[in-house]
């Protein structure tokens, strides 16, 4: 087998810990693997930020713009948005590399486990469509490959109105944009967005507000990185 | 299938083992470990089917042994056409070799023993190669187990490699052998290299040469090879991978730096030589192992296809187990592949050690932790410091030893050199054997414990893996707390005798003598009457083979390291000839005598106690009466002691040697004595065992302990005869093997008489 990133032949160290329950096969080689980075230690608990505060000054100023009825419970990300995942981002979202994005599928398993499997049991995934035009585009939904990984009901509950990139807006555009989310039905269970990055956090406040205007109890999200 | 290889052979060993012990819990833990597998999603179906399947078919083709051997089928002297196979042995003493039968297809070893130690091949002119198609005449035998427990079981020993019977020639003469096969010619190469460094080496390197380089140790010294093997150094003793990663290194470096050959032809070099290395070091499982791994390696990356080291041990196991499914029975194959994986599941942790010191002490404990339940299977006792004397040694012998017989193999052709290096050698090696024997004598403390559960490995190994998971993980406080608990496991097993309510009285079969083993319950006292060995005639010596073969394994599988005393009956070889090799070995709390024993050398090296006619011993809370003798009847035999005492509500008397006109003091002295299993006198002599004598004490049980077709005829048919009119049933070392008699401290409804060769009553 080869590493889906650099095409070096990946050969599985067996050790003690993994002679009798073999690690599950990254498909990215060890070097690769240790190149991006985990989220770990102290974070923002809303945003999953690295952070020396229990809330960051983000998380506060997006609490202000709400006056406290912020729609985003809070966030979860697995990945610090480093150089070498801006890279490989790349690839696999705007140059149509598909299968890089099973390179993500047991660490984004095992930290839906670790953080949200004792959370609401109701809670269902809606992953962040894409606009029909950059699905077309692109060829697949990231977030919808994330959402199928994990073992969980899931319902594509929004539609995503055509316009620019959000990649390609500034913060302040992004935060005070026309909200480009519309939901085909309502719902009445908490939700748990799925999506591949947390930048500033307006597209995933954007849709939450619209689940919580049409009833939905309790919105958070569970993002691959944290930008 | 690539990184998931040791599952595979994981199957395998699983299937092996199923086969081996037939024990339920282990196709239970494997299927469940299989569904964990797949649930998980750790492995993929194909791979869960495949070891499934792999579990299967090794649990039926790898052969079961049973302990009952078959008698064969003509037992007369015969003519036996065949083909030999392997290497033919000689040593000064027989010829040995494999054949397989024409007819049948049965494999035999035949063995003939030669009249004149100088004879050989050579001048025998039998043409008795390796290959050679032949007529021999002889008689065929049934392979010979165990007849005491502990004992090592050489009919099992042969057939574990596939032998069927065994085949005494009577005589070169007949022999008619034709042609042989390449093989042969390997095997004379390996005799003539043998020939040539014994010719130009001193005896004592070439020894040295002969064990490390050719795989031959039978000329190193009994004692040093049971020292390393008492140290568990023996692997060093065992040509494995450390030779041949170094003659590998050593052949590449010549042919490539001084540029002889190019990488390509040294690899095909490699390629041709290790296999025939492979046969001249002897063929051991540790050489085959060694040698597939780099072959394999070599022509993988021929293919430019590689893999990890885990991978490669696993194919190169599963291949020496389909091409010879008795291997697993080898206990070479099973240390070397244990060590070998252990040590490559720890190469991170190793790789991540502080300094050199420190990645040797990890890589000795290893070794040493991993394969203890075996060592406690084979050898019942194990040397806890042997961890730290392996680190000493192992260096040495690493980095001095081995290369340095290489080397000599080598410059075997060179006059000069190769001789200064011979005598600083020999200076060096025989402190560093002084310094191993030192601390062999003031470390000699030796964890002795006995037979181990089958459930004892299975608890063993799963706290251990834990331990090293931890450690390799860095999580130190958790890596200690799974060893502290696996030596805790241990020290139950040491102290288990203690809490047993089980008593035993066992009658052992030490052939042409005597050797009863007294084992109280909950360890109070372990008490010997007797302890026989056997007279070699030859060298008008006693010999140690009784104690080396009987009395010494059954101890430590019983985990005994101290006997309160032992009842020394009277002074001939074949009751207390074993006494001086105990008191070297064992803790001998004290011997008891008769007053009219005379003195021995061996009494000033423990405690002796004369005790009298009428005397009542007490040792561990349990009392021996003393009934004889009262007066010198200038006999030995008829001086013998007599004890008495009661086990559980049965009466025993043993009688030692005593005869007719002891019987007769006895009775006077005491008429009404109870007896309820009489351990008749002097083997079963007509000298002994009076029919009145008989029938006034009735025992029910009559023990005879006898060699099997002793000289003297013991024990006589009119002896036999009385006990059997008189309803009393005879158990005799010949037919029974040992006798085991078990009680329950306190009760007399549990008692129990048990033949080890299991000839039920």
């Amino acid at each position: 087998m080869h590493c889906l990133w650099c095409h070096d032949s990946i050969l599985v160290e067996v050790s003690w810990g993994n002679v009798f329950m073999p690690s599950r096969r990254s498909p990215l080689c060890s070097a690769c693997t240790n190149k991006l980075q985990l989220l770990d230690g102290r974070r923002c608990v809303r945003c999953s930020r690295y952070s020396n505060q229990t809330v960051c000054g983000d998380c506060i100023w997006w609490k202000d713009i709400f006056q406290d009825e912020d729609p985003l419970a809070w966030n979860y990300s697995v990945y610090h948005y480093n150089d070498p995942m801006k890279e490989m981002i790349s690839r696999w979202k705007y140059r149509g590399d598909y299968l890089l994005g099973e390179a993500f599928r047991w660490p984004f398993i095992d930290a839906f486990k670790q953080s949200f499997l004792k959370w609401d049991k109701a809670a269902i995934l809606v992953p962040i469509p894409l606009s029909v035009v950059r699905h077309r585009e692109r060829g697949f939904n990231q977030a919808e490959m994330l959402t199928a990984f994990l073992d969980r009901k899931s319902v594509a509950l929004l539609q995503r109105k055509d316009g620019e990139k959000q990649s390609k807006k500034s913060r302040q555009d992004r935060i005070f944009a026309e909200n480009p989310f519309r939901m085909k039905k309502t719902i009445n269970k908490p939700v748990i967005l799925v999506d591949d990055i947390y930048t500033t956090g307006a597209t995933l406040r954007h849709a939450a507000n619209v689940l919580k205007q049409q009833g939905c109890p309790k919105v958070c999200a569970f993002t691959l990185i944290r930008g | 299938m690539r990184g998931n290889w040791h599952i595979v052979a994981i199957s395998v060993a699983a299937g092996a083992l199923n086969t081996m012990f037939n024990q339920m819990i282990i196709p239970i833990m494997f299927i469940a470990w299989l569904v964990l597998l797949y649930v998980t999603k750790r492995l993929r179906k194909l791979l869960v089917i495949i070891s499934f399947l792999c579990f299967l078919f090794f649990s039926y083709y790898i052969p079961t042994i049973s302990n009952q051997f078959e008698t064969p089928p003509n037992e007369s002297i015969r003519f036996m056409s065949g083909t030999i196979k392997g290497n033919v042995q000689f040593t000064d003493k027989m010829l040995q070799f494999q054949f397989l039968d024409k007819q049948k297809n049965d494999l035999y070893l035949v063995h003939y023993y030669l009249s004149n130690p100088s004879q050989s091949n050579k001048e025998l002119h039998t043409r008795i190669y390796t290959g050679a198609v032949c007529t021999i005449k002889g008689r065929a035998m049934q392979l010979e187990g165990s007849r005491n427990p502990g004992e090592f079981n050489y009919g099992r020993y042969l057939a574990e490699k596939g032998i069927r019977f065994r085949f005494e020639m009577t005589s070169l003469e007949d022999v008619q052998c034709e042609g042989t096969s390449p093989l042969h010619n390997i095997y004379q190469l390996q005799t003539r290299l043998k020939e040539k460094v014994s010719a130009v080496y001193s005896e004592h390197t070439s020894s040295w040469v002969h064990a490390l380089v050719l795989g031959d140790d039978s000329k190193l010294s009994e004692e040093t090879i049971d020292m390393f093997q008492r140290w568990s150094l023996s692997h060093l003793l065992a040509i494995s991978g450390l030779h041949i990663g170094l003659i590998v290194g050593l052949l590449y470096f010549i042919s490539i730096k001084l540029g002889i050959l190019t990488k390509e032809k040294a690899d095909w070099l490699m390629i041709v030589f290790l296999p025939i290395y492979a046969i001249i070091a002897g063929g051991e499982p540790s050489v085959w192992r060694a040698s597939l791994m780099v072959l394999l390696f070599i022509l993988l990356s021929k293919w430019r296809m590689y893999i990890s080291t885990v991978d490669g041990i696993s194919i190169v196991f599963i291949l020496l187990i389909v091409l010879n499914p008795s291997l697993i029975y080898h206990v070479g194959f099973q240390f070397s592949f244990l060590v070998t994986f252990g040590i490559l599941l720890s190469s991170a942790w190793i790789a991540k050690s502080p300094s050199l010191f420190i990645s040797m002490l990890r890589i000795s404990f290893i070794s040493q932790m991993i394969i203890l339940p075996l060592q406690f299977h084979y050898f019942y006792i194990v040397q806890p410091l042997s961890i730290l004397l392996n680190v000493l040694i192992v260096p040495y012998f690493s980095f001095v030893v081995i290369p340095l017989m290489f080397i000599l193999a080598i410059m075997v052709y060179l006059p000069v050199i190769p001789n200064l290096i011979d005598i600083v050698f020999k200076k060096l090696m025989t402190s560093v054997i002084q310094l191993i024997n030192y601390i062999d004598q003031v470390a000699n403390y030796p964890w002795i414990f006995g037979e181990v559960p089958f459930l004892f490995g299975i608890i063993y190994y799963a706290v251990f893996i834990c331990g090293m998971m931890f450690a390799q993980s860095g999580r130190l406080k958790r890596s200690f707390y799974y060893h502290t608990m696996a030596v805790f496991i241990m020290m139950i097993l040491l102290i288990r005798p203690y809490f047993s309510s089980e008593g035993t009285v066992t009658m052992l079969d030490v052939g042409q003598g005597d050797a009863f083993i007294i084992e109280l319950p909950y360890r109070k006292g372990v008490i010997m009457i007797d302890a026989g060995a056997t007279f070699h005639f030859q060298d008008e010596k006693i010999s140690d083979k009784v104690y080396r073969q009987v009395l010494k394994p059954y101890l430590h599988v019983k985990g005994i390291y101290e006997i309160d005393a032992i009842f020394a009956s009277h002074e001939h070889v074949d009751h207390v000839g074993s006494i001086p090799y105990l008191i070297q070995d064992f803790r001998v709390k004290q011997v008891l005598v008769s007053t009219f024993y005379p003195n021995e050398y061996w009494m000033k090296d423990v405690e002796i106690k004369r005790v009298k006619s009428g005397e009542s011993w007490k040792i561990g809370d349990h009392v021996f009466n003393v009934l004889a003798p009262s007066i010198d009847q200038k006999d030995a035999n008829e001086n013998s002691l007599i004890i008495q005492s009661e086990f559980a509500g049965l009466h025993w008397l043993f009688m030692g040697d005593a005869g007719k006109p002891s019987e007769k003091i006895l009775l006077e002295q005491n008429p009404n004595i109870p007896v309820d299993v009489l351990k008749i006198g002097h083997h079963g002599s007509k000298s002994s065992s009076d029919k009145d004598f008989i029938n006034h004490v009735q025992p029910k049980y009559a023990f005879i302990s006898a060699g099997i077709k002793n000289r003297y005829g013991h024990p006589a048919p009119e002896v036999i005869a009385t006990l059997h009119e008189a309803g009393i049933f005879v158990f005799q070392t010949p037919q029974h093997g040992a006798v085991i008699y078990r009680y329950q401290e306190g009760k007399q409804n549990n008692r129990l008489f048990q033949s080890y060769l299991q000839i039920e009553p």
